[in-house]
């Protein structure tokens, strides 16, 4: 039942705004070709999946999407793990990657196309650098918060090396690397669509850019649309993994989440 | 059994922790160590514990020189610093890592019946009370069986009721199995219920006070009138050590 009227409500806010855009467009308010009802987008949308080539769209956006998230979290984790369990390593590396952040990332295009050419590896690469940076900055700065008492006692009992992180320092660490995780993976949808806007036949950002250029606002927002969804989904996907490795956090979220979980269960006997 | 020779600490910012300070202790004895705050007392345990070195002189286990860690030396901090993503159980086991599994688990939950905390052995410590979760870090530190058992203010924490109920639990798993243990304290009354000896401690630099032999019979009783005696020479020895080297007083009555 709580479950229900938990995701009742997150339902609620989109709902609302879609009856708000429905009576906008259907009273006229704003011209069509400017603004088209829901009704015009879901048949755009359907008009697309029917035809297979929505799918063919979704399909090689999210599999930029996860190429450059894999590429990116891979050298993310491996910097990170580095700068955060050496000082000498941080010091190498740390000064470099706080400059190189500073950097729009979109500024990297012209390099990659050049570099790349335009076709999917540069598109990855951008992905990947903006997937890069939240997942090192949060796993760096989760090693370097470890409680220094936890890894005594561990020091105590003989751990050291691979056994002291795999021990301590990684689970430790999780909640802050799922958080970066999560941060990646939100820039890095947001980075899939500047590349495939910047030149791309496939993919749902070009289908925006298609829309913009063939004047079809229903194609735009329902690639919105979808953009919404998948990057929510992907999330969700993310978020519950996290959950079940950082359940012991003794945080207010986490005490709400059991809250929440114990009512579902309770919910549900009652069913 | 365990020797302590000629230990001076000097931290890098020049502060002398501990100067000179010499010990012996035999098997199965208890030493309770009181002092001010800035003493060392803390720092000695942590050398003799192998957490930091020395900057002179050696600790000696059995006549080998303490370099490091050791199984053989258990530590219980003031606060219980158990892992919370692991089940307490798993905290115990902690202790064990080269163990076999089910070894492992059979002595974690032989140390967590033994502190009477077997109910909770899968429960996360964030569910344990101050006084539990201080009992499972007992459980931790006595599970690979220590020949000596450091305790650095391990009750300072807990209310008073919890502490006295902690001393005696202490003392029921040291009539047991008879550790060598070595307790700091600022509570002189824990020293006093506690210990066979115990050593005083002054600041700047940290050197031995005065080196009591307590002559008082077991069990003991908080209210016995030779106890009470003894607590007011300690604190006498304390507010001497105080008057030469003033400092927050760091000592309970």
């Amino acid at each position: 039942m709580t479950a229900l009227r938990g995701s009742a409500l997150g339902w609620a806010l989109p709902l609302g705004l879609l009856l708000l855009w429905e009576a906008i467009a259907g009273a006229g308010l704003v011209r069509a070709s400017l603004l088209p009802p829901p009704a015009a987008v879901a048949a755009t949308l359907w008009a697309l999946a029917k035809s297979g080539e929505l799918a063919e769209h979704v399909a090689i956006t999210l599999l930029r999407v996860l190429l450059g998230f894999a590429f990116g979290t891979a050298a993310a984790t491996a910097l990170g793990a580095l700068a955060g369990h050496s000082e000498t390593w941080r010091r190498l590396l740390d000064p470099t990657i706080q400059g190189l952040r500073n950097v729009p990332s979109i500024a990297w295009v012209p390099l990659f196309i050049l570099w790349l050419g335009i076709f999917e590896a540069s598109k990855i690469t951008l992905i990947a650098v903006g997937v890069f940076f939240p997942v090192y900055l949060n796993l760096m700065a989760g090693i370097r918060q470890t409680d220094r008492k936890l890894v005594e006692v561990a020091r105590v009992h003989g751990y050291r090396g691979l056994s002291l992180v795999r021990r301590v320092l990684l689970p430790a660490t999780l909640p802050a690397y799922v958080t970066g995780l999560r941060g990646g993976l939100g820039l890095g949808w947001m980075f899939v669509v500047a590349a495939e806007m910047m030149g791309a036949s496939e993919g749902l950002g070009f289908l925006m850019v298609d829309g913009q250029q063939t004047g079809r606002p229903a194609v735009i927002i329902g690639s919105l649309l979808l953009f919404a969804v998948l990057g929510k989904a992907t999330d969700v996907v993310l978020s519950l993994l996290g959950r079940r490795a950082t359940r012991w956090q003794d945080s207010f979220a986490a005490a709400q989440e059991r809250e929440a979980d114990a009512a579902d269960r309770a919910g549900l006997q009652a069913v | 059994m365990l020797r302590i020779e000629r230990v001076s600490k000097r931290f890098e910012s020049g502060t002398v922790a501990l100067r000179a300070i010499d010990l012996a202790l035999d098997r199965g004895e208890v030493l309770g160590i009181v002092g001010t705050s800035g003493s060392g007392k803390s720092t000695l345990l942590r050398l003799v514990a192998g957490l930091d070195r020395p900057s002179e002189g050696e600790v000696l286990l059995d006549g080998v020189p303490v370099t490091g860690p050791r199984p053989e030396l258990g530590l219980v901090f003031q606060e219980p610093r158990l892992m919370p993503w692991l089940s307490v159980r798993e905290n115990v086991e902690f202790a064990l890592p080269d163990r076999p599994k089910p070894e492992r688990r059979a002595r974690a939950e032989a140390a967590l019946a033994r502190v009477g905390l077997a109910a909770f052995a899968d429960a996360l410590p964030r569910a344990l009370s101050g006084g539990m979760a201080q009992r499972a870090a007992i459980a931790r530190a006595l599970v690979a069986r220590p020949e000596v058992l450091l305790l650095d203010e391990p009750f300072s924490a807990l209310d008073a009721f919890t502490r006295m109920a902690l001393q005696d639990h202490l003392l029921e798993i040291w009539r047991h199995d008879r550790p060598t243990l070595i307790l700091v304290t600022h509570d002189i009354e824990e020293a006093l219920v506690l210990s066979d000896r115990v050593l005083v401690l002054r600041a700047r630099p940290g050197r031995i006070h005065a080196e009591y032999q307590l002559d008082l019979p077991r069990p003991r009783r908080r209210t016995d009138p030779r106890l009470q005696e003894w607590k007011e020479r300690l604190l006498a020895d304390l507010d001497l050590a105080l008057g030469e080297a003033p400092g927050e007083p760091d000592f309970a009555i």
